[in-house]
C-alpha cells in the first residue's frame, strides 16, 4: 500500500507541471471593431506607391537610463532622414522605467503592458537596446550604434507586402477609425499577425542623461512613446499559412480613445510579423 | 555538450576502459535533367545532397552522441528549409536500473504515440526531435515514470533550429503482474499507463470574423491505456482527450478533440487474426499551433490500413491519416496452408488435390481489409461554427468514404530456389481527401495485381521479377511496372524497373518511368548509382505523406554502419 501510495503521490505531481487553459468562452468584447453602420463602407486602397521594405525601430529606453537620450539621437536622426520609411516606437521597460509617484522627478508612469510584453521578449534586457525589423527573432537586439547600419540594409529590401494605412481622428466620438490595407508581393509561409500600436510625440518630462548639464533634464522631449495598442502586443492575425502572392487583405477598426493621450500628438503603428519567425514583415506609420 | 564531449572521451580512455564508439553513414546524391514531358524540375544548382551520419559514444550506462547533418541543397521534394550543413541533433545519456535522464534531444513515445511520439523519418523529412530534460524513474519494479521538459524541432540551417512551444509531459506505465506479487505467475498479464502531455505557446487573441477569442496559453493532452496478454491473445486499447486547441489544423475552432485505439490479435503457429478500431476527432497537436503537414506534430495518429510496398500500391494511392477527423476499422487474417504428410497413395482425390493446390512447403494466405470514413458530426453556423465548428454525434462513420482497400496475399514456395507470391488489391481511393493527384477529384476505384518471382539460378546467383498492373477508369487510367532485380552475393546486384502509365487517356502522357540502378555491398557498406525518370507522387510513411516532384538524372546512394 506504501508503494501504490507513493506512485500515486508520484504521479500527481508529475501530473500538476502541465497546464491547461480550459477556455469555456473564448469571446471577448470586440471594442475595436470598425463601426460601420456609423462611419460608413471602409476606404478602399490602390496599389502601393512603393514595393520597398520600411523598418520598425523599436527603442527600449527609460527615464531613468542615462545612456538613453544618446540612443534617442541616433532614432531621431534615423526619423529625420527617412520620414516616411521609419517607424520609431520609444518602449519605457525594464528596472529604469520604474516611477514614484512621491519622487521629486521620476513619478511619470510609462509603462506599457505591451511593453514590458516586447521587452520580456529579449535574450538580454537592458536599456537602451533596440529591435529593427525584429531581425534575427524577436529575443534578438542591437545597440544604438548598429542601429543605423541595420535600418539603411532593410530599407533596401523588397518588401514581401506592402502596407498602406488610413488613420481618421473623430475627435467628436473619441474614436480613430483606422484602416490597414496589405499587398503580397510574394507568397508567405507562416501565418502573420497585424499588430496596430499608438504612440505620442510632443511629451516633456524628466529624463536623466549622463554627461548632460544638467544630468536631470526637467523638460526632456520624448517622442513616438508607446501608449498601447489596438490590438495587443501579439497582435491579431493577419494572413493564414502560404498565402499566395496577389492577396490583399484589410483590417478596420474603430478605436475608442484613451482620454489621457493627446490625439493630435499622436502616430499609429501598424506592422505586421512572422508568427514563426518573428521578423517583422513591413511597417507603416500614419500622423493623427 | 558538443565541446564537453572530446574531455569525457578522453577521461575514459585515460583509464584504460575506452567505452565503445559506435555509428553510421548516409547520403543521396542527385542530378537533375530537365524533361518536360514528365515536368521534372531542374533547381538552379543542378544536384541535390542530403546526408547524414551519426556518432554515439558508450561507456557502461554513459552515452552521448551527436548527429551531422547536410543539405547541400537538399533533394527536391524534401523541406526546402533544410539548408547547410551541422550538427543537428546531440544528447548525452547516463542510465542506471532506477534512473534514465538525457539531456539534449532524444526521440520517445507513450503507448501507441496518440498522447506524444517524437520521431525521426529521415527520408520523409519529419524529425521531431526532442531538444531538452528527459527523467525516465523506475522506483519499483513493473512501475516506469517518464517526464520530459523541452523545446521541439522545427527546422535545420545549418545547426538545430526549435519550434515556439514549450513541451511538458509526464506518462506512467505500470505491469500490474509485477506491482502485485500473487499475480506474477499468472498466465494473463495487464499492463496500464497514463500519460498527460501540455504544450505553452503564448498567444493573445485571434480575429475571427467579427469575432476576436481568447486564445490557450496553455493546451492540455491527456490519455489512459491497457495492454492484456492471455495465452495467443493481445488486446491493446487507448482513449486520449485535447482540451481547446485552436490551430491551424482545425481551422482555429475551440472544440476539444478525442480519440481513441483498440486493436485485437491472436495467433497461433499457422493461424491469426488482427482487429482494429480507431476514431479520431480533431486530434491533431503540434508544439506550435500555426503550422500544419508533419512540422513540429506532438503526437502521432497510427495508420488504419496497411503499409504497402510495391511500388503500384505503395505510390499511387497511399492513404494517409487524416487528422482532424477519421473513424475506422481494419481485419486481417493469416493463414499457413499446410499439405498433408505422408499421403498414401491411395489417398482420396480431394486430398490429393489439396496437396498439389498448398504445394510441398505449404502456402500462405493473408487477407486484409481496412475502411475509414470522416467522423459522424453536425455542424454548426454562426458564431457557434466560427468558435465551436461542429458536433461529434457517435463514435461511427459519416457519410463521406476516404478509404476502401481491400488484399489478398498468396505466398508460396514452389521448389528449394523458387518462391511466388501473388497479391490482389482493391482500392475505392478518396482524392478530395488525400490529394495525391490533380488529375482527378473524387472517388478512384483500382485494381492492382503484384506477382513476384524469387528464382535462385546458380550459387549466389539470383533473380527477383515483379510484375504489377493497375486498372483504374479514373484519375491517369491503367499502369504497369516491370522489376527486374539481378543479385551476385556477397557483393553485386543490379536492377531495372519501368513504370508505364499505359491506360492514360491522353496518348501523349503514357510515360514510360525507366529506373536502372547497379550497387556494390562489403560487409556494412552499400553503394549504389542509379539513372532514370521518376514520376511525381506522394512518398509515404506510416499513414505520413508528402509530395515529391519529377525528376530526371543519375542518383548516387551509400550507407554505412560500424
Amino acid at each position: 500500500m506504501k508503494k501504490v501510495s507513493t506512485l500515486l503521490t508520484f504521479v500527481a505531481v508529475t501530473l500538476l507541471f502541465g497546464a491547461c487553459d480550459v477556455i469555456e468562452d473564448p469571446i471577448i468584447p470586440n471594442t475595436g471593431l470598425y463601426n460601420e453602420a456609423v462611419y460608413g463602407p471602409p476606404p478602399t486602397f490602390g496599389p502601393a506607391p512603393t514595393t520597398l521594405k520600411n523598418v520598425l525601430l523599436e527603442d527600449f529606453t527609460a527615464h531613468q537610463c542615462g545612456n538613453c537620450p544618446d540612443a534617442g539621437i541616433v532614432a531621431s536622426a534615423l526619423l529625420d532622414q527617412f520620414p516616411e520609411r521609419v517607424a520609431l516606437v520609444a518602449i519605457h521597460a525594464g528596472s529604469l522605467a520604474a516611477y514614484d509617484e512621491t519622487d521629486p522627478y521620476f513619478n511619470t508612469n510609462w509603462i506599457t503592458e505591451e511593453g514590458e510584453f516586447y521587452f520580456n521578449q529579449l535574450d538580454f534586457q537592458a536599456n537602451p537596446l533596440g529591435r529593427v525589423n525584429r531581425t534575427g527573432g524577436v529575443g534578438a537586439f542591437s545597440p544604438p550604434t548598429l542601429w543605423t547600419g541595420q535600418t539603411t540594409d532593410e530599407l533596401e529590401l523588397t518588401a514581401d507586402l506592402n502596407l498602406q494605412i488610413i488613420a481618421n481622428p473623430v475627435p467628436e466620438d473619441n474614436v480613430v477609425n483606422i484602416h490597414v490595407y496589405g499587398s503580397f508581393v510574394s507568397e508567405v509561409a507562416n501565418t502573420t499577425n497585424l499588430v496596430v500600436l499608438i504612440t505620442e510625440s510632443e511629451l516633456y518630462d524628466y529624463q536623466l542623461w549622463y554627461g548632460n548639464d544638467p544630468e536631470v533634464v526637467p523638460d526632456y522631449h520624448h517622442k513616438h512613446v508607446l501608449r498601447g495598442s489596438v490590438t495587443g502586443a501579439l497582435g491579431l492575425q493577419f494572413s493564414a499559412a502560404n498565402t499566395a502572392a496577389g492577396t490583399s487583405i484589410q483590417k478596420d477598426y474603430t478605436f475608442p480613445w484613451n482620454d489621457t493621450w493627446v490625439m493630435e500628438n499622436a502616430h499609429v503603428v501598424a506592422f505586421v510579423f512572422d508568427n514563426t519567425t518573428g521578423e517583422v514583415l513591413n511597417v507603416i506609420e500614419a500622423d493623427l | 555538450m558538443a565541446l564537453l564531449l572530446p574531455y569525457t572521451i578522453f577521461a575514459q580512455f585515460s583509464e584504460g576502459d575506452q567505452g565503445n564508439i559506435t555509428g553510421n553513414f548516409s547520403m543521396i546524391w542527385q542530378s537533375y535533367a530537365e524533361d518536360s514531358l514528365i515536368g521534372a524540375q531542374v533547381p538552379d544548382e543542378k544536384t541535390g545532397f542530403n546526408a547524414w551520419g551519426n556518432l554515439i559514444y558508450t561507456k557502461g550506462g554513459f552515452s552521448a552522441g551527436l548527429r551531422y547533418e547536410s543539405y547541400l541543397n537538399p533533394l527536391l521534394g524534401y523541406p526546402g528549409r533544410f539548408k547547410g550543413t551541422g550538427i543537428g541533433y546531440r544528447f548525452a545519456q547516463y542510465q542506471s536500473e532506477k534512473f534514465d535522464v538525457t539531456l539534449g534531444n532524444f526521440f520517445d513515445q507513450f503507448g501507441s504515440g496518440m498522447a506524444f511520439r517524437s520521431y525521426e523519418e529521415r527520408y520523409l523529412g519529419l524529425d521531431n526531435a526532442m531538444d531538452g530534460i528527459r527523467l525516465i524513474v523506475r522506483p519499483f519494479e513493473g512501475v516506469q515514470i517518464k517526464t520530459i521538459y523541452a523545446k521541439q524541432r522545427f527546422d535545420f540551417d545549418s545547426r538545430l533550429i526549435n519550434g515556439p512551444g514549450i513541451v511538458r509531459a509526464a506518462d506512467t506505465e505500470v505491469s500490474v503482474n509485477q506491482l502485485f506479487e500473487p499475480l506474477k505467475e499468472s498466465k494473463m498479464q495487464v499492463t496500464l499507463g497514463g500519460s498527460f502531455v501540455s504544450r505553452y505557446q503564448p498567444a493573445t487573441t485571434l480575429e475571427k470574423d467579427t469575432l476576436i477569442l481568447q486564445m490557450p496559453d496553455n493546451v492540455g493532452l491527456y490519455s489512459g491505456r491497457a495492454q492484456v496478454f492471455y495465452g495467443g491473445w493481445n488486446f491493446y486499447g487507448e482513449y486520449v482527450r485535447k482540451i481547446n486547441d485552436p490551430n491551424a489544423d482545425n481551422q482555429y475552432i475551440f472544440k476539444p478533440g478525442e480519440g481513441y485505439f483498440a486493436n485485437l490479435a491472436y495467433s497461433r503457429p499457422g493461424f491469426g487474426f488482427n482487429l482494429n478500431a480507431k476514431m479520431v476527432d480533431n486530434l491533431s497537436f503540434r508544439s506550435d499551433r500555426d503550422q500544419l503537414l508533419f512540422d513540429a506534430p506532438i503526437n502521432f495518429i497510427p495508420a488504419i490500413t496497411k503499409v504497402h510496398t510495391y511500388n503500384l500500391a505503395a505510390t499511387l494511392y497511399p492513404y494517409a491519416t487524416v487528422l482532424d477527423g477519421e473513424s475506422g476499422f481494419s481485419i486481417e487474417v493469416f493463414k499457413k496452408l499446410k499439405p498433408i504428410k505422408d499421403l498414401p497413395e491411395d489417398a482420396s482425390p480431394l486430398k490429393k488435390l489439396r496437396n498439389a493446390i498448398v504445394g510441398k512447403y505449404g502456402t500462405n494466405i493473408t487477407v486484409n481489409f481496412a475502411a475509414a470514413n470522416n467522423i459522424d458530426t453536425t455542424g454548426f453556423v454562426g458564431v457557434d461554427g466560427l468558435v465551436t465548428g461542429y458536433r461529434r454525434n457517435s463514435l461511427g462513420f459519416g457519410d463521406e468514404k476516404f478509404i476502401r482497400d481491400f488484399n489478398v496475399e498468396i505466398d508460396r514456395k514452389i521448389s528449394k530456389d523458387f518462391k511466388a507470391k501473388y497479391t490482389f488489391y482493391y482500392f475505392e481511393f478518396n482524392t478530395l481527401v488525400t490529394p495525391v493527384t490533380i488529375d482527378f477529384k473524387g472517388i478512384v476505384y483500382a485494381n492492382i495485381h503484384v506477382l513476384e518471382l524469387q528464382n535462385r539460378l546458380a550459387k549466389n546467383h539470383s533473380l527477383r521479377t515483379e510484375f504489377q498492373t493497375l486498372f483504374t477508369d479514373q484519375d491517369k487510367g491503367d499502369w504497369g511496372t516491370v522489376l527486374f532485380e539481378y543479385s551476385y552475393s556477397p557483393h553485386w546486384f543490379i536492377s531495372v524497373m519501368d513504370q508505364w502509365n499505359f491506360g492514360n487517356p491522353n496518348p501523349n502522357e503514357r510515360v514510360h518511368y525507366l529506373f536502372g540502378t547497379v550497387g556494390y555491398i562489403d560487409g556494412a557498406h552499400r553503394l549504389s548509382l542509379g539513372y532514370g525518370k521518376r514520376r511525381e507522387g506522394i512518398f509515404c510513411v506510416g499513414g505520413v505523406c508528402r509530395a515529391v516532384p519529377a525528376s530526371n538524372g543519375f542518383e548516387i546512394t551509400y550507407t554505412t554502419s560500424f
